[in-house]
């Protein structure tokens, strides 16, 4: 087992944006202000044509990390071996800063959800998905980050909190957080809990980046959609992340109802002006 | 980890069929029912594939109505749960589906047409013969030249007008009517500076590119295109076609 133990986040990229094929033309054309851009992995675990195409174009400009759906770290099949080669070799390619995938499982018996389904918050699981990590991490060669997902139930068996487990698993995993600050809001309001209890749980220093996205409310619970701008209670909450962890790298996902460039830089812009208001005086935000 | 496993398989089994063993392992409230929190997971597990197929089979979609198309998705999501860890390979199968659900056969066309956009359009990268490197070659070495074509490079015989159909919904038209061709036509499908183009082929020319395809010599391809050209014409005609692949970025490599 890797031994990545330093007590340091990875560098600082500063405010970035998910890449999306609706906007590759415009990237190449108007080189906008944007400290780099996140790949959905499994996008790009193709053999050739537009994406990569695309892909190796805007990596000239931008450094890239990869954000991975399919990885299925809690699930109790073993891992796909032939899956992590194809994500080393597309790391190698594009020089990716980090790699990042979600703290969920995607199926069992060889099949695919598609979805990032929940898990169970138990010692057990904890034990299950640190040894899935260590495998994983050997394999890359370095650490990956694991993100909290939106969940709409809890199991009968959890033995702890959402904040708990996932803080639980990267210190005895030594990986980082992808913290997603609307899923915190959402899971949140679908459990009820408090969304500053969450951040006071999570260690600064596994805070490697943050998410931030929009989501649809359907009064009693809120769904994860990915498809609206961030709605001001989840800028609120950045700001408070901000003065909990510090300057950590941020980005806009936005996968659904996916607008023009320019309305998601205003958010990218928001996110920078949020950051400066918060961290003044504190470390230099790019 | 029996119970993690056991957990999942009863959870997943939800996705798939509805059995409601996991229902017991989910806690419930007053505001939001346990079924009602398995059935968003259930809803987003057929909606997002639904998805998925919409975006690989548009004109499928318009020949089917949103109804019908809809229920063949669910159908093929049923029978033929994703194993791909790309959602973008999820829909491979839904020509097959297609016919075995003994869908018109212009239905069953126009989703293999579909599908093979979507393989040609990311299907590797290679680099394109020139006809400078073909004037490089001497004469006397023609006859042993062999090729390989671009990986991108699909072949299908349609019964059906369904490139028309294709054609007409992209253009944003009126979708053109089905209608069985007098007689079948063959079409290629590759890529020619990331975008991909298709064309319909005469018989000598398919012959030649799948002879290419295999492997065959300069040779051999004109000694088989003898059924279709004079002899005395058949080594400048097929150096003419020859020249028009390697212009369509057809031909990846001369060997």
């Amino acid at each position: 087992m890797t031994n990545f133990t330093n007590n340091k986040r990875l560098p600082y990229l500063g405010f970035g944006l998910g890449l999306r094929p609706d906007h590759y033309e415009a990237i190449l054309k108007q080189k906008p202000k944007i400290d780099w851009f996140e790949i959905i992995t499994e996008n790009y675990l193709v053999p050739g044509g537009k994406p990569i195409y695309y892909l190796d174009e805007i990596r000239k400009d931008y450094p890239i990390v990869m954000h991975g759906v399919s990885l299925s770290i809690g699930s109790t099949d073993p891992l796909d071996l032939n899956y992590l080669k194809q994500v080393k070799l597309l790391a190698e390619r594009i020089e990716a800063k980090w790699i990042s995938d979600h703290l969920c499982w995607t199926g069992v018996n060889n099949l695919n959800m598609h979805d990032l389904l929940p898990l169970p918050y138990t010692k057990n699981t904890i034990k299950h998905v640190v040894a899935q990590i260590h495998r994983v991490q050997d394999y890359l060669g370095r650490q990956i980050l694991i993100e909290n997902v939106s969940s709409y139930l809890t199991y009968q068996q959890s033995e702890m909190t959402e904040w708990e487990f996932l803080t639980e698993i990267a210190e005895q995993a030594d990986c980082f957080i992808l913290l997603d600050v609307n899923n915190i809001y959402v899971s949140a309001l679908n459990h009820g809990f408090d969304s500053q209890e969450f951040l006071n749980g999570v260690p600064s220093l596994r805070v490697q980046q943050i998410h931030l996205a929009g989501h649809s409310n359907h009064g009693d619970y809120i769904i994860d959609t990915h498809d609206a701008p961030v709605i001001q209670p989840v800028w609120d909450l950045y700001a408070a992340a901000l003065k909990k962890f510090g300057a950590v790298s941020t980005m806009i996902e936005r996968d659904d109802n996916i607008p023009e460039l320019k309305e998601l830089l205003v958010e990218i812009e928001h996110a920078r002006y949020i950051a400066n208001e918060v961290l003044i005086g504190e470390t230099a935000i790019a | 980890m029996r119970e993690l496993r056991e957990l999942q398989t009863d959870f997943q089994n939800y996705l798939l069929q509805q059995n409601l063993s996991i229902a017991f392992d989910i806690v419930d409230t007053t505001t939001v029912p346990v079924m009602t929190r398995l059935n968003i997971y259930r809803d987003a597990y057929y909606l997002r594939l639904i998805e998925v197929l919409q975006q690989d089979y548009p004109v499928l979609q318009a020949l089917l109505g949103e109804e019908q198309f809809e229920q063949a998705c669910r159908n093929y999501i049923d029978q033929h749960p994703s194993q791909y860890k790309s959602v973008r390979w999820f829909g491979i199968k839904f020509s097959d589906f297609l016919q075995d659900d003994a869908k018109a056969p212009y239905l069953v066309e126009a989703a293999k047409f579909e599908w093979l956009l979507t393989e040609s359009f990311d299907a590797a990268d290679a680099s394109s013969v020139t006809v400078e490197i073909m004037q490089t070659i001497p004469f006397n070495q023609w006859p042993e030249m062999r090729f390989k074509l671009h990986p991108s490079f699909r072949t299908l015989m349609l019964d059906w007008n369904v490139v028309s159909i294709w054609k007409s919904f992209k253009e944003g038209k009126k979708m053109i009517s089905p209608q069985r061709l007098k007689q079948p036509a063959s079409w290629i499908i590759w890529r020619k500076n990331h975008d991909t183009q298709f064309c319909s082929m005469p018989a000598s020319e398919m012959f030649m590119l799948h002879a290419m395809a295999n492997g065959a010599s300069f040779a051999e391809i004109c000694e088989g295109l003898y059924e279709w050209i004079d002899e005395q014409q058949i080594a400048t005609q097929t150096a003419i076609l020859l020249k028009k692949y390697i212009l369509d970025n057809l031909i990846s490599e001369i060997i």
